[in-house]
């Protein structure tokens, strides 16, 4: 059983350690910023203030609260350390917000206005004012640095243009956009909707009829192992009933024993259990104010088990006329 | 005063079904009885026969628009109890019934047969490429290809979501097939097996304990809807309802659901199923195509659970293989693809009862076919 308990302790972290690595925040990325904003995407009060967009690059919910996002990453490696305290000019994404538990592939816009009052999504430091051309993305715990993004400060602060990255959470290719896209992908021209992609990359449906039949089988294969695992620790806690049975049979007293002897016969032949079950049901029922001598038992002409009894209860199949 | 009676008469005429009625009205309110003879005199599948068939006829009555009359009509009686099954909750419910029905134990005693509900669901990815060979929009082939699944509530949800312009058709082919189990797939069976391979003797299978039929559906849920969570609307409740039946504390919930509340959803399934067979509608084109492709995958889900059998028997002992004509269960159509295997198996060998190890493919199927929905959902919705 101790073998048991090891594979299923084993196969219980690999699914949750693959769960705890699918869902960190380690996929989100800096996406776009705008800083001249003049006319261009406004804030829930109206206002146009510098924004930058976040994206999450994995495909199940990331939930983003608790994490820092600041232009100055002074006080990073001592936050970082054992005890270490989080500088306070960084700005903490709320935890009670609902909205900052962003969807698979999914974007976030935030307002780089240093008016940390004004809600979750303003942030409290506004590059227009800083001295640094950067934005850095830190864990909840202040140790990791999960994104950072350099940008051309001056360019940005003079001309109405945004900078990111051409295609969504793939670094190393950031560039000025042609289109503004805050809450939605970069990659504008290139959208296609599912259906057109299907069609373009997988015409024959060959592709996703293997993908398909290989995540059924692996499904039916998990199961089957889990089977198999209940079957060999059911036969082991069987086996380990019959010896406690056995052993528990090698005590009787030699009285035990006799009375044993004279109590059961040596066997029972199946007409007799058949007569003593009918006479117990019989009895037990109230049922026996006229009990007739004789018991008939109709034997089944054809070979009879358990598994043909089963037809009995199913509904009856359809007549085929030939 | 006379006019009056005359204009009244023709005005009345014309609201009637008389009036409006034209051959496709006709056509699909004989196919409607065509279904509820089938159901009633050849007892094919009459549960869910006759309410669809009697959809058929009510929906396919003609009538004027605007009175709140039809399936398809804001406001209508019939329009708000297919409600349930434009957003898909009739399915569910019904996957809780059958979860409160079926006994797991052919499969937890012999968990090699679960493999062969796997490779039957080939059936339905060979139906999809066929639609798109055809012309179909892949989210069209999607559902199209549910119907080699052989399981109506599984074809419902799908295209519910993913075509539902073509759930109608879908929807009758589906349950159609179903259906017709017991014809199309014996001469399948007897194609693809020898004298030899009919007459096998499978082991008998091992005595399960309850604590096994009671872990079962929630490693199960567990299992599955990690990998395909786009499953769980129909994964979770099938295993529900399962562990309501096995848990046995909760045996009023497991009569309800697998008795009553399976009854008011089936007949509500059914019949609003069918009432959405409307002739404007259903009697198109692509209406045959998805019949012929509809069959189509049935033949080939029947086959490769056949020939799957075959090529693992390649790999087990003597003594150990499995009988050929059990890989026909592999479809989800619960329990007449396993009674087509006893019922076949019989006829070569009078005392080689297949039921009870027909049914561990044919539950596996019922897994297998919802796991490849959510696949197809999560690719294509």
């Amino acid at each position: 059983m101790k073998s048991i308990s090891k594979y299923i302790i084993l196969l219980a972290l690999v699914l949750t350690s693959g769960a705890v690595f699918g869902q960190s925040v380690r996929d989100l990325r800096f996406n776009e910023i705008l800083i001249k904003n003049t006319d261009n995407f406004d804030d829930e009060y109206g206002r146009h203030v510098p924004w930058v967009e976040i994206f999450n690059t994995a495909y199940n919910n990331v939930n983003m609260a608790g994490c820092y996002l600041t232009d100055d990453t002074t006080g990073f490696a001592a936050a970082g350390k054992k005890g270490g305290e989080i500088p306070e000019h960084w700005y903490r994404i709320p935890k009670t917000d609902v909205k900052t538990n962003m969807p698979q592939r999914s974007y976030l816009v935030f307002y780089l206005d240093a008016e940390p009052l004004y809600g979750t999504f303003h942030t409290n430091f506004d590059p227009r004012t800083s001295e640094t051309d950067y934005l850095a993305l830190i864990s909840a715990d202040g140790k990791d640095l999960i994104d950072i993004l350099h940008y051309p400060k001056e360019a940005l602060m003079e001309s109405t243009v945004s900078y990111g990255l051409e295609k969504d959470g793939i670094t190393g290719n950031a560039m000025f956009l042609h289109q503004f896209t805050p809450g939605s992908s970069n990659e504008v021209k290139a959208t296609v909707s599912k259906q057109e992609r299907l069609k373009r990359d997988d015409p024959y449906g060959i592709g996703l009829a293997i993908i398909s039949m290989s995540v059924v089988f692996t499904a039916l294969i998990l199961i089957y192992l889990m089977l198999k695992l209940f079957g060999y620790s059911s036969k082991k806690i069987a086996q380990r009933n019959a010896q406690k049975a056995a052993a528990a049979a090698a005590i009787p007293t030699a009285a035990a024993d006799a009375s044993k002897q004279e109590d059961l016969p040596e066997q029972l032949t199946g007409e007799e259990a058949a007569a003593i079950a009918m006479a117990l049901h019989l009895h037990f029922n109230s049922m026996h104010d006229e009990e007739s001598e004789i018991i008939t038992i109709d034997m089944p002409s054809a070979h009879y088990s358990p598994w043909a009894q089963k037809e009995l209860i199913m509904k009856r199949a359809p007549r085929i006329r030939k | 005063m006379f006019d009056f009676f005359k204009e009244g008469l023709i005005q009345f005429f014309g609201y009637s079904g008389f009036g409006n009625c034209t051959w496709g009205h006709i056509i699909m309110i004989c196919v409607g009885l065509f279904f509820i003879t089938l159901g009633v005199v050849k007892e094919f599948e009459p549960m869910l026969l006759v309410p669809i068939g009697f959809g058929m006829i009510i929906g396919n009555i003609p009538f004027t628009d605007g009175l709140q009359i039809g399936v398809y009509e804001n406001g209508a009686v019939l329009n708000y109890l297919y409600f349930g099954v434009i957003k898909g909750f009739y399915p569910p419910l019904i996957f809780l019934g059958i979860g409160a029905m079926t006994d797991f134990s052919a499969l937890i005693s012999n968990p090699k047969l679960i493999l062969v509900g796997a490779a039957a669901q080939f059936g339905i990815f060979a139906a999809y490429a066929t639609s798109l060979l055809l012309g179909f929009t892949p989210m069209e082939a999607g559902a199209i290809g549910i119907i080699g699944g052989a399981d109506g509530p599984t074809a419902i949800f799908l295209s519910s979501k993913l075509a539902p312009s073509l759930m109608g058709a879908i929807a009758v082919s589906a349950y159609s097939y179903m259906a017709l189990v017991p014809v199309i797939q014996p001469p399948i069976m007897r194609l693809f097996t020898n004298e030899k391979e009919r007459v096998i003797r499978m082991r008998p299978p091992r005595a399960v304990t309850h604590r096994e039929k009671v872990l079962f559906p929630l490693f199960c849920i567990l299992l599955t809807a990690f990998l395909v969570p786009s499953g769980i609307p129909l994964l979770g409740m099938l295993f529900f309802g399962n562990l309501l039946k096995e848990c046995g504390v909760t045996k009023r919930l497991a009569n309800t659901a697998s008795g009553p509340l399976i009854d008011i959803v089936t007949i509500l399934i059914g019949l609003t199923v069918g009432a959405s067979t409307q002739a404007t509608n259903f009697l198109t084109p692509k209406s045959i195509l998805i019949f012929v492709l509809g069959a189509f995958s049935f033949v080939v889900a029947t086959a490769t659970g056949v020939l799957f059998v075959k090529f693992l028997n390649l790999f087990l002992k003597e003594g150990n293989k499995i009988n050929p004509l059990i890989g026909n269960a592999g479809v989800s159509a619960v329990p007449d693809a396993a009674r087509v295997s006893y019922v076949e198996g019989m006829k070569y060998d009078k005392t080689n009862y297949l039921l009870m190890h027909a049914m561990g493919p044919n539950v596996a199927g019922v897994i297998g076919s919802a796991v490849a929905a959510g696949i197809l959902l999560s690719f294509l919705y």
